[in-house]
């Protein structure tokens, strides 16, 4: 894989939707205006284009063996790709080094933490080409439709620079070959997150919701900025496997390093293990909206549509799975710190597909949704089946963008409109929008063969492997998923057509400068608001939810492929050697989902598709159920729904109200901040601020003095002083 | 003929630049509107040609361990290429923008403009040869090489009252410190006998018996060096020798004053670290009376230069101290150095950080005068570019680039990160820090050294914060009157616009780029260990005549 073009030049990446960005950023208010969307275009397309190409290449080099091993880099400085060709039989991995980014301390000790060194450097495997592939390739298409969408919006360029750091920083998170990169992007992807949240800032509520977002993110990304700190302090190096890449056998890097055997560790790197997997872990469950930090990502669906579908759904919200999935030795060897993933995974999975069901704002709807089914890629990776995880990421980013861009189609034509309860029966104004968004219902609910089913299913599978309680928990999110995914369609695109009138207050984007205005905008002459430009992504992102979890999930093709990962074979070792041991036969790690296939014998394989078979039937029976429930209650007799809400009225305000965890939040946490921030504001203001009064005072007062005395503007006051200065030195030195 | 045959390879720059000196008094004569253009140009190929040359010659070699009056080493082509480099953006900061080229809306050198840059690149021939020079002969020439043309371009700069009485009153007080120099060469030599700086030096290491190998000088030694480094101080307006710096800063037209920040300044340190060469023997293991002597200039200057900066109302008085302050800077770095003695690293650190500052301020600097320069004054004034906070305030919202290149300037002279000036002040304390952890009899002298220098800082960002304060946050002042709707706005012309990019983007960049920074100074100061590769020496005037 070292010797690939594109990781040769994997520079590329980062660098061309960095450059875009600086092009829109500069030269997009003045001189591109309207047009600022060409240089994001071009850029992202560019790399979408070499993730495919990535992605072809590193296919093509499975099961190929090891190609020739290449010394290249005797003395040449940067750009160095190390030289070592790591694609043995079991793994295909390579390194590319731009430059030492960071070097701190004597490279004498390097290996310990006398020495810290971090390179921009990047790192390929299989699961980095994954998830390229996803942020690049739907990142493109998002970009192709946030043109159609953004067009006619004050700050349009401004838009297209932010999609282009974010872009940037998303690449370098998932590229990185160390945890310093990934913190990088980590961030980056937070500022831009934070900055698309408030693109609309005259609007109250999105400014609050970007404070919301970025303060909530800064509880988890403290704690990764400490496990970061903590596994340096341990093993002394924060690379995932050294310098030269992964090499089998040896142990350089981070991860190869904490998968070593307990007993050749000393007492602190045992501890740090202890604790590493949960600091870590906080900073995924900030990024990827768990319970308790979810509460951002509904909120931030005050940004434009198109970033609530590129960064709150695809692919920043995914970086917690990613994270974990990358740095599986440092979680799998951790019994507890498992058990938590999978239990915070499924609890959030409820949880928040509970409040979905009473959501009346689509984007809320999915918002929740996009929690919901964050919490099932946790679970999946939490029970020991991190390509499933990984799995479900796919095709959710397929789905889930699909559904927000559909959203954002139906908000673009209802005038900003967004809740269910003002219209119904869309699908005569927009056929077009129906199909792709029946189509995402149907992926998202999980019903078969939509891309939503495959991955939901083996999750359910692993996870009622694990335990089956978190299955029970699984297949009843999964019935509460398929019925507030068909009361949104139900309700919004069935039935009786009903169309708002009046332009919504925060309605954006259709101001005087609107393509569209020419048109009337009658109440009941809504014009055709499917433009191609939007359409086409759709239908793109539509096929891949009809087709990415068959055509993956077919023959284990993306496990087979992610096995080839180093993190994932080291995770495997790791995860075998740790409970293997005590298994008592029913709980054996399960190869397949580690990617792993040739480890499993065939009594396994005969035992795990009987199950897998009727985990198929059992899920696709829920589902239609769901579907069923949601066309009785939401299709056919919509006042029954009323009903049933007035019957429990308590638990649907409950619900309406997300539990209310908004407002305990503002009670026990932020108030209390904000009584002790006014006690220091105080002590700041009289206290500190007199100190600073007097400090400045002070030399005020010498500087006034000296400049009545000395400062006069004579010439020969001048020389007095200076000939006084000599005397006075010659004076103290020679007496 | 053989002496000038060895000697012109070595002399090369400072030739060029005096024989185009020359040339541009001659162009000087001509009224014609195009001769009075073609002079800053020339004057701009002939300091390329100089970097050109300087870059050429080998920068492998020994430090000050000479026999003959003029040397070639690292040191000395260091300080000649950051002569000539700033030199080009001084030359950017003059350029003359009006219609018939006879300056700018701050400089006004009338039909003089080939003789105002032939003084400019005379000066620069005096830096040159300073930095050169091993005889007391040849640094008190070059020193007064460098100085003199300055008191004149001081008084023709601008046609006002305010730049005739600065031009005068620095020419008195540049005469009285001459003088003490003088006093302090004569007893110098007087004691030994010889000009020499490298057979004085050789004398006083005979006398190595203080602790830690430094020198014991005698008490007219002692004398001698007083005077010498007093007369330093003149050329550095380090204190006591500060006073003239307010007003002839203020009297003289903003490029003018970034030269007299500059220029002497590089003199007089190259001088002071000259003659420490000297009293620690041809090294730097100096006697502690040296090493004090600078610890209370050092100090004393800091404050002063800080403390009255903030009094200031006008922005290029600010300046002015704010370049006294500075001196006490690049003195904190020489008493470390002082205090280092015989310790290698930490004088080679030492010499490394007073050397890096230099350049940094150097550069920041220029950034900071060119932005003073290009922004107009208001009221009608004598001057028409900017000079009080009135002038500036609301101009950075105005002009956005200027005002960010001005925070820029501001930020690094404060010493905050990301910045020049913040590895320059992290340089110049680090050498002191090291030697109080290595040598622990000087952890008092040296916490002290640092925390003063630290404190000082803290003052000084009073006034460099009002001043990028005042050009974003104030609002502009009403206009009285149509006196400055009228007045040309300088912000449009090329040269001082490009001044200002380059000082800036160098201000970040090496701010940014650490290994660039290091790599700087790290060459001049390795070659310091002496006698690796025999120095390029021009044969002493005696050891020819002896051949001959």
């Amino acid at each position: 894989m070292q010797d690939l073009w594109i990781v040769q030049h994997s520079y590329l990446i980062p660098l061309l939707p960095l450059i875009a960005a600086c092009i829109a950023g500069f030269f997009g208010a003045r001189i591109l205006k309207g047009q600022s969307h060409w240089p994001i275009w071009l850029g992202v397309g560019a790399i979408a284009v070499l993730s495919v190409a990535l992605l072809f290449q590193t296919v093509g080099l499975l099961g190929h063996g090891a190609p020739p091993v290449r010394n290249s880099d005797s003395g040449t400085h940067a750009p160095v790709a190390s030289a070592t060709e790591h694609s043995d039989a079991k793994t295909v991995s390579a390194v590319y080094r731009a430059f030492t980014w960071i070097a701190a301390g004597d490279p004498k000790n390097a290996g310990t933490n006398e020495y810290f060194e971090v390179a921009a450097g990047f790192f390929f495997d299989p699961l980095t080409v994954t998830m390229l592939c996803v942020v690049c390739g739907i990142g493109f298409f998002i970009t192709v439709f946030a043109a159609g969408y953004m067009k006619g919006e004050s700050g349009y360029w401004r838009f297209f620079a932010y999609l282009g750091l974010f872009i940037f920083s998303m690449t370098c998170l998932v590229m990185g070959d160390n945890l310093i990169m990934l913190y990088l992007g980590w961030e980056g992807v937070g500022l831009c997150s934070y900055l698309l949240i408030g693109y609309y800032y005259e609007k109250p509520a999105a400014r609050e919701a970007a404070k919301k977002a970025f303060l909530v993110n800064r509880i988890g990304d403290f704690g990764f900025g400490i496990g970061i700190m903590l596994a340096f302090a341990a093993f002394g190096t924060v690379s995932y496997f050294g310098a030269d890449g992964y090499t089998p056998g040896a142990a350089n890097g981070l991860l190869e390093l904490a998968a070593l055997p307990k007993m050749g560790m000393t007492e602190f790197q045992i501890q740090v293990l202890n604790w590493l997997p949960f600091l870590l872990m906080l900073g995924a469950f900030g990024k990827s909206a768990q319970f308790p930090l979810y509460v951002w990502l509904p909120d931030a669906m005050e940004g434009p549509t198109p970033v609530s579908a590129l960064i709150h759904a695809a692919t920043m919200v995914t970086a917690g799975v990613y994270m974990i999935a990358r740095c599986g030795t440092l979680f799998v060897g951790n019994e507890a710190a498992m058990i938590t993933v999978a239990f915070v995974g499924a609890f959030t999975a409820l949880f928040a597909g509970s409040i979905a069901l009473r959501q009346f704002d689509l984007k809320k709807v999915f918002a929740y949704s996009t929690v919901s089914q964050l919490g099932f890629m946790f679970v999946g990776v939490g029970v020991l089946a991190p390509v499933t995880g990984v799995f479900h990421l796919v095709t959710h980013a397929f789905f889930k963008a699909l559904l927000f861009l559909s959203s954002g189609v139906v908000m673009h034509a209802m005038l900003g409109h967004l809740d269910m309860r003002k219209m119904s029966g869309l699908k005569a104004v927009m056929p077009k929008t129906r199909w792709l968004m029946l189509i995402g219902c149907l992926a998202l609910a999980g019903v078969v063969p939509f891309a939503g089913f495959w991955s939901k299913d083996e999750i359910v599978a692993s996870a009622w492997h694990a335990s089956p309680l978190l299955g029970i928990v699984m297949l009843v999110t999964a019935f509460v998923t398929a019925y507030y995914t068909f009361r949104l369609y139900f309700r919004v695109f069935e039935g009786p057509k009903v169309v708002p009138d009046e332009p919504h207050p925060d309605h954006h984007g259709h101001g005087d400068d609107h393509g569209h205005d020419h048109h009337s905008h009658d109440a009941h002459h809504h014009h055709n608001h499917e433009p191609a430009l939007m359409m086409i992504p759709l239908i793109v992102l539509a096929i891949g939810a009809v087709i990415a979890g068959l055509a993956l999930w077919q023959g284990h093709r993306l496990g087979h492929f992610l096995g080839q990962s180093p993190s994932f074979v080291g995770a495997f070792e790791l995860a075998r050697d740790t409970y293997n041991a005590k298994a008592d036969g029913a709980h054996m790690v399960n190869p397949v989902v580690f990617g792993q296939q040739e480890y499993r014998s065939e009594s396994v394989v005969k035992a795990e598709h009987t199950s897998h078979y009727i985990f198929m039937a059992v899920s696709t029976l829920i589902a239609l159920s769901g579907i069923g429930l949601a066309y009785s209650l939401h299709l056919k007799d919509r006042p029954k729904a009323d009903r049933l809400a007035l019957l429990l009225t308590g638990v649907a305000r409950a619900m309406e109200n997300k539990y209310w965890v908004d407002e305990l939040y503002q009670a026990v946490i932020v108030e209390p901040l904000r009584r002790v921030g006014e006690i220091f504001f105080t002590l700041d203001k009289y206290f500190v601020d007199g100190l600073v009064w007097l400090a400045g005072f002070v030399p005020q007062l010498g500087g006034f003095v000296l400049k009545l005395t000395l400062q006069r503007g004579y010439v020969q006051g001048y020389a007095l002083s200076m000939a006084l200065g000599i005397a006075i030195i010659l004076l103290v030195v020679f007496l | 003929m053989e002496y000038l045959k060895s000697i012109v390879p070595l002399l090369l720059p400072e030739l060029l630049l005096v024989v185009a000196a020359g040339f541009l008094f001659l162009l000087g004569i001509s009224t014609k509107v195009g001769a009075r253009r073609a002079a800053p140009w020339i004057s701009l190929l002939v300091l390329g040609g100089c970097c050109w040359l300087i870059l050429g010659e080998p920068m492998k070699l020994s430090g000050f361990d000479a026999k003959g009056t003029f040397e070639v080493t690292s040191f000395s082509l260091y300080i000649k290429l950051l002569a000539c480099g700033v030199g080009i953006l001084l030359t950017l900061l003059a350029w003359p923008t009006n219609d018939d080229a006879t300056g700018n809306p701050s400089l006004n050198f009338g039909g003089d403009a080939g003789e105002f840059f032939a003084l400019m690149l005379l000066s620069l021939a005096g830096v040159l040869m300073v930095s050169g020079a091993n005889d007391m002969i040849l640094l008190f020439l070059g020193i007064e090489l460098a100085s003199i043309p300055t008191y004149i371009m001081v008084s023709v700069s601008r046609p006002t009252a305010v730049a005739q009485e600065a031009g005068l009153k620095y020419f008195f007080l540049g005469a009285l410190a001459a003088a003490l120099m003088l006093f302090g060469f004569s007893y110098l030599y007087g004691t030994t006998g010889t000009t020499s700086l490298h057979d004085i030096g050789q004398l006083l290491a005979g006398t190595q018996a203080g602790p830690a190998g430094a020198t014991v000088p005698t008490a007219w030694q002692v004398l001698a060096l007083i005077m010498l480094l007093l007369g330093f101080a003149f050329k550095l307006a380090a204190a006591p020798l500060h006073f003239y710096a307010g007003d002839v800063y203020q009297g003289a037209a903003t490029p003018v004053t970034a030269f007299l920040s500059f220029v002497p300044k590089v003199t007089g340190i190259v001088a002071i670290i000259k003659i420490m060469w000297v009293y620690g023997g041809n090294g730097f293991a100096v006697p502690e009376i040296f090493a004090k002597l600078l610890f209370a200039i050092a100090v004393i200057t800091m404050f002063a230069g800080n403390l009255l900066g903030l009094m200031q109302l006008n922005v290029k008085r600010v300046m002015a101290y704010s370049s006294v302050a500075h001196s006490g800077y690049l003195l904190v770095g020489l008493t470390a150095l002082a205090y280092a003695g015989g310790n290698g690293s930490v004088q080679n650190a030492a010499l490394q950080g007073v050397l890096f500052y230099i350049a940094a301020y150097g550069i920041m600097n220029v950034g900071v005068f060119a932005v003073l320069q290009m922004i107009p004054a208001r009221e009608g004034r004598s001057t028409t570019t900017a000079e009080t906070y009135e002038d500036l305030a609301g101009q950075g919202r105005k002009h956005i680039g200027l005002g960010l290149a001005m925070a820029v300037g501001c930020f690094s002279l404060i010493g905050l990160p990301l910045t020049v000036g913040f590895f320059g002040k992290l340089y110049l304390i680090v050498p002191a820090w090291n030697l109080a952890s290595v040598e622990p009899e000087l952890k008092g002298k040296m916490a002290w050294l640092i925390g003063l220098t630290m404190l000082n800082a803290a003052i000084s960002a009073g006034y460099y914060l009002k001043i990028v304060g005042t050009m974003f946050l104030r609002p502009e002042p009403p206009l009285f009157g149509d006196s400055v709707s009228s007045l040309p706005v300088p912000a449009r012309s090329l040269a001082p616009t490009v001044a200002v990019v380059l000082a800036t983007v160098l201000t970040l960049g090496l701010g940014t780029l650490i290994p660039a920074t290091q790599l700087l100074t790290t060459r001049v100061t390795d070659s310091l260990e002496i006698g690796r590769q025999p120095p390029l020496v021009a044969p002493d005037t005696a050891s020819v005549a002896e051949s001959r």
